[in-house]
């Protein structure tokens, strides 16, 4: 069984390899299709912009599964029910608002957002905490403020947009609760770290469903629980993170930008193509302000602001992060209320906007 | 005694990223992919990768020994190798960020790269305080702030976007018989802004620059949109990591663009002054460097210029 198992592994690996391969060649020849651009030269720019997203992200991608794992060891289901308030709307507003004093952004969100729902946290207020955070922590204001010095009202519409586009998309997920959203694998962690063989796993109080031990207390201390599950989470999501930004690699190689903003002609059609530019690049949120504010002579402010809000919530890379924890069709559901949210709210900012300057 | 395969290949991927970060860390190529504010994030996670490398080195020699459960090869781990097998084939280099595509362009506030309709209607895309009359075609006019020069750069500049015929306020091109260093001892110029200009003093209000003598190196940067007579020194800069890079840019005026190569590395010394922008129905005001000399030289180990350094 475990032969088999390997086998299929081992098949998945170099059909992964194989795509990503074909998906770099494709974006290679398409994006520089110049002549004097050796290969050698193409593979060098890939892989900067590969390891730079790499390295932008994976110290915050450790963080969050600590976090994570310190959330499994430590608190208890009670523990986090018993600090939320009882009422769905005002949990929705606490998840939201603890995005102001929680300066992460979406690469680490997600392990935590795992580790609080496997330990009972209900699916709306989760959802409405990871999608709120990346965009109103201080941090990601800070810089947003900086790089858009002469209009200090983008910081506002950020934020605003941040905040009730979290609440909204809360309320919706809240509505798929019914069923158990996060991946079966997602909770398998298939050692505890001890090296025994034949463990029974269930009284490790780790929360894992198949590693076991067979004295806990002994096998798995609670640092040691920290480390295996930090470990455990990276193993996860970190595959996503890779093919994600394997992927928005590729995308930055290949696709012109100022092909893109010759299509965003219009009121419309400028914010739905600056969120998928904001889908596409997959920038941390703590830097997309910066390059969102070279948008600006080409693209409608509320289109910027679309991008603004948009890339935090969902891009490549935390789309395959959240398919490595969640189910697809809620994967997918949440994308899907993620882009209707954006686009209307950068719709109505873009309203207000016009407004100012009328 | 079975080889615990799927634990061994995990190891060797968490050891393989462990060791290019400790490797671009401690040989400071960090600062090709990320902004020197990010690094101590890099720092942290490199430690704690450490601590998994390690723990999962004991934890795989005890599978091994005691002939425990091994975990599968999946897909999902291979793929940490990619990245791996890449920077290990082509490490990329200073060399490599004219390489990249795709960067966006930003000058001193305002971006531009192509136009489209929406800017008309951008919310965001303010005018300058006190606009002046909007010429019909949307192409750049030179206009200088300060009277004096403003009016004989003024009228140096055809309303079509063409040529100057008068070129008396050009930087002079300066060739040496061999390339020299870009960046300059401290004080040799006066005012020597080199990097500094494009991050700290990004977002420097235009009035408080004008008048000045500075000087800058960058490499050259040419648009379809410029007048003939003009071309952007920039420089790359990073705010998180080279993913974000942007280029970032100073006018100059020259007697002919044509005469620069894009991408080629100059030192600019030149005076402020501030020409306005007719851009989409809007009016913007830009610094342009004047009357002064240029001369080509060598590209800088230090290519990048960061928002916070």
């Amino acid at each position: 069984m475990q032969a088999l198992e390997r086998k299929n592994g081992i098949r998945k690996g170099f059909m992964l390899l194989f795509f990503v391969a074909a998906l770099f060649w494709v974006g290679f020849c398409w994006g520089t299709g110049d002549a004097e651009t050796s290969t050698e030269t193409a593979m060098r720019g890939f892989a900067l912009i590969l390891w730079s997203i790499l390295l932008e992200a994976l110290p915050f991608v450790l963080l969050g599964t600590i976090l994570s794992s310190l959330i499994q060891v430590y608190v208890s289901e009670e523990t986090i029910l018993r600090i939320l308030p009882r009422n769905n709307y005002l949990r929705l507003v606490m998840a939201s608002l603890i995005g102001l004093v929680f300066p992460v952004c979406e690469c680490a969100i997600i392990p935590i957002t795992r580790g609080l729902i496997k330990k009972g946290l209900p699916v709306g207020p989760a959802v409405a905490f990871m999608i709120a955070t990346p965009i109103v922590n201080p941090i990601v204001l800070l810089s947003t403020y900086n790089a858009f010095p002469t209009m200090p009202e983008m910081v506002a519409f950020r934020a605003g947009c941040g905040f009730a586009g979290a609440i909204l998309i809360g309320l919706l997920a809240g509505r798929m609760q019914g069923k158990a959203v996060l991946r079966p694998d997602a909770d398998a962690g298939r050692a505890c770290g001890c090296g025994q063989p034949e463990h029974a796993h269930a009284s490790c109080t780790c929360g894992h469903e198949k590693h076991t031990a067979q004295d806990p207390a002994e096998e798995c201390g609670p640092l040691r629980r920290v480390i295996v599950h930090t470990g455990e989470e990276l193993r996860s999501v970190g595959a996503y993170l890779i093919f994600g930004a394997i992927i928005a690699a590729c995308v930055q190689m290949a696709v012109p930008k100022d092909a893109l903003a010759g299509v965003g002609a219009g009121r419309v059609t400028s914010i739905l193509v600056m969120m998928l530019l904001a889908f596409l690049l997959s920038l941390c949120s703590e830097a997309d302000a910066f390059v969102a504010s070279t948008f600006l002579l080409h693209f409608s402010g509320a289109s910027v602001l679309a991008f603004l809000i948009t890339g935090p919530m969902i891009d490549i890379k935390n789309t395959m992060m959240l398919m490595g924890s969640f189910r697809k069709w809620f994967v997918l559901r949440v994308m899907l209320a993620i882009l209707l949210t954006c686009f209307l709210l950068a719709l109505a900012a873009g309203f207000l906007m016009g407004s100012f300057y009328a | 005694m079975r080889r615990p395969a799927g634990e061994a290949l995990w190891l060797l991927a968490l050891a393989a990223f462990a060791a290019i970060m400790g490797a671009l860390l401690f040989g400071g190529d960090i600062l090709l992919y990320l902004a020197p504010r990010m690094v101590p994030a890099v720092w942290f996670g490199l430690a704690v990768l450490v601590i998994l490398t390690a723990h999962q080195a004991v934890h795989a020699l005890r599978v091994w020994r005691n002939g425990g459960e091994d975990r599968p090869v999946r897909a999902g781990t291979l793929l940490f190798f990619i990245p791996v097998l890449l920077i290990l084939t082509g490490t990329p280099n200073k060399d490599t960020y004219g390489t990249l595509p795709n960067q966006n362009v930003k000058m001193l506030g305002v971006a531009s790269e192509s136009t489209a309709d929406t800017a008309q209607d951008s919310a965001f895309a303010r005018p300058s305080p006190e606009p002046s009359e909007q010429p019909d075609d949307p192409r750049v006019t030179a206009q200088s702030v300060q009277p004096s020069a403003a009016a004989s750069s003024q009228a140096d500049v055809e309303t079509e976007g063409k040529t100057q015929e008068e070129t008396a306020d050009s930087v002079e091109v300066i060739d040496a018989a061999d390339a020299l260093p870009c960046v300059l001892a401290d004080g040799e110029a006066g005012f020597d802004v080199s990097a500094d200009l494009f991050s700290d003093y990004l977002y420097e209000p235009l009035k408080e620059m004008e008048g000045q003598t500075i000087t800058l190196y960058g490499f050259v940067y040419k648009d379809d949109s410029f007048p003939e007579d003009t071309i952007l020194i920039s420089r790359l800069y990073i705010s998180c990591c080279a993913a974000d890079a942007s280029i970032v840019g100073f006018h100059v005026k020259v007697a002919d663009a044509s005469a620069f190569e894009e991408d080629e590395w100059i030192r600019v010394e030149g005076t402020v002054e501030a020409f306005s922008l007719e851009y989409c129905g809007s009016r913007y005001d830009f610094p342009i460097l004047t009357g002064g000399t240029v001369i080509r030289c060598d590209e800088p180990d230090a290519q990048a210029v960061y928002i916070y350094p």
